[in-house]
Parts: structure tokens; sequence; C-alpha cells
């Protein structure tokens, strides 16, 4: 047992007990799926990322709602000055097209469309690389260390296999990632709901599960 | 001769509200989140409601916390949070124990 307060740690367990409810994981994936549809042709990525900006924060705090807070109480976390982490976001993103663009006029000698499709699913590894590892930085969960390396790992190995259709390597990546985001926070979601039953305290403070 | 304990101003104005143990760990949750209700901090610090509910009651009587009371879907929710008041106390009692001891 600690003498001490620490407000860091006592912060990154607040983040973390809140990041196991497998939310995060359970929007990743169907954000990467309907990304995977962009390649197709068949579907518009851009509405679906209009409409998930415009209501996720409601879409967050409607799932927080039903799965938990009864299991953990009611915790509001300050909020992060989203034009700062916006900001953060579209630079790290600008800064890897860029080393991807530079890295494929290096090694090939020339820039194509079909390079940088085959590319594209080492790009996203190392998109998910930047945002998880904030993440880990944030809540101290171990897990995202975990989805970085399938994201970094897969996304190398899906630029090195060769598809018939340029467009079937990404596409087959953003499902693949899709899949295990949504696999993965499935099983959060159980474990979370096994680990932390509904509790509910009457106004006489009777505490029932 | 001077009085030892006039050498010390710095132990005799901790804030003792702050100081308890619970309180202070009370204080110290509140502080890193925005808001947390009651079941919450029962949980993290393993607390009765009887003996959350008293000492929340002193911090709020002392203005440190803010606690609000709501009803969702039928059932009592309180939630509490830290006030300036609370948030300045709460500094003001690191910075005091942080310089207590060499």
């Amino acid at each position: 047992m600690t003498d001490k307060i620490n407000l860091k740690d006592m912060e990154k367990r607040a983040h973390k007990l809140l990041n196991e409810d497998g939310m995060m994981e359970l929007l990743m994936g169907a954000i990467l799926f309907v990304s995977s549809t962009s390649f197709s042709g068949t579907a518009s990525f851009t509405p679906f990322l209009g409409l998930y900006v415009v209501f996720m924060k409601t879409i967050i705090e409607a799932y927080r709602k039903r799965v938990t807070y009864p299991r953990i109480g009611y915790l509001k976390l300050p909020d992060e000055e989203v034009k700062d982490v916006g900001l953060g976001i579209l630079m790290f993103i600008g800064v890897i097209m860029l080393a991807l663009i530079v890295f494929i006029s290096l090694i090939y000698g020339q820039v194509t469309g079909v390079l940088v499709y085959r590319w594209i699913p080492a790009l996203v590894g190392l998109i998910l690389f930047g945002g998880l590892y904030y993440n880990y930085e944030r809540t101290g969960d171990k897990v995202n260390l975990v989805y970085i390396a399938i994201g970094l790992i897969s996304g190398l190995g899906f630029s090195l296999l060769d598809f018939t259709d340029t467009k079937l390597g990404p596409q087959l990546h953003l499902l693949f990632l899709s899949g295990v985001f949504i696999v993965a926070g499935i099983i959060r979601l159980r474990n979370f709901t096994k680990r932390y039953p509904v509790i509910s305290v009457d106004e006489r403070g009777i505490t029932d599960e | 001769m001077s009085n030892p304990s006039d050498e010390l101003p710095d132990v005799k104005s901790i804030d003792r509200l702050i100081h308890e143990p619970v309180r202070l760990l009370i204080m110290a949750n509140l502080y890193v989140a925005d808001t947390a209700d009651f079941i919450y901090l029962m949980n993290q610090l393993n607390l009765t409601f009887g003996n959350l509910s008293s000492h929340m009651s002193k911090l709020e009587e002392a203005g440190y916390i803010n606690v609000e009371k709501e009803f969702q879907d039928k059932k009592p929710v309180t939630k509490l949070s830290l006030t300036d008041l609370g948030r300045e106390a709460f500094e003001d009692y690191r910075q005091r124990m942080k310089h207590l001891f060499i």
C-alpha cells in the first residue's frame, strides 16, 4: 500500500475505468467497417464521418448511461481541448502521409496511385499507432499496445501482399481491423458487465445489486 | 525563548477539514474528475453510503463541493463536483503539505 496520493495515477485510473466498457473498440470497429466500404465504391464514407462527428458525444453518452454508469457510477472527466486534439491529429496524419510519399518515392523512384493504394494499410497502421498511443498515455491501459502491434503488423503485411485489385488490399485490411476491434469490444463489454454488476443506491442509501 | 509552535506556522494553517484522510481522498478524486456520483466515490473509496454522506455534508457546508440531486430513470443520482473554493483549498493544502517537510 502506498502512502502517497498520486493525482496523475488517479486520473489515469479514472480514464482506464471508463475505457474498460468496450465502447472505444466498438466505435472504432464501426468506423473502420464503414471506411472499408469507401474503397468498394458502393458507399460513401464522408456522410458517415460527418454524422459521427455531429453525434459522437450523444452516442458515447447514451452508451455510457445504459452500460457504464449503472455499473461504476457516473464519472465525467474534464473535457480536453477539442481544438488542440483535433489539430494534433491532423498534423500527425499530415506528417505520416508526407513520410509515406517520401518513402514510396525513395523505394520506387516514383509516386503513383497504385503504389499509394498499396501502402495505405501501412499508413492506417501508423495512424492507429498515433491515436492508440495517445490513449495508452492517458489511460495506462496496455491493451492499446496490443492494438498498436496488430495495426502495425497487419498494415505492413497487407502492404507487402500482392492483390489483383489495387483497392482490395486497403479494403481487406480495414475489414480485418474492423473485425478485430468489434470482437475486442464485445469481449471487453462482456468482461466489464461481469466484473461490475449493476448497482443502485436508493434514497435511503440502501444498495442493491 | 520562543514557543516551538510559533516556528511552524504552516502546520497550524493546514486545513483540518481536508486533512481528514477520507475527505482528502474525496477531494482528490473530485479534483481529477469534473463530476462524479455517489456510487463512483463509494466504489473508489470503499465507503458505505452513511460514511460518504457524512463527509460529503461537511465538505458541502464548507462550500468545497457542489452537490446536485437528480432522478435518472426514476432512480436518485447524487452528483458531486468541486467548487472553485474547494479547488483552491485543495491546491493550497497540497502546497502547504509539500513545504512542510524537508
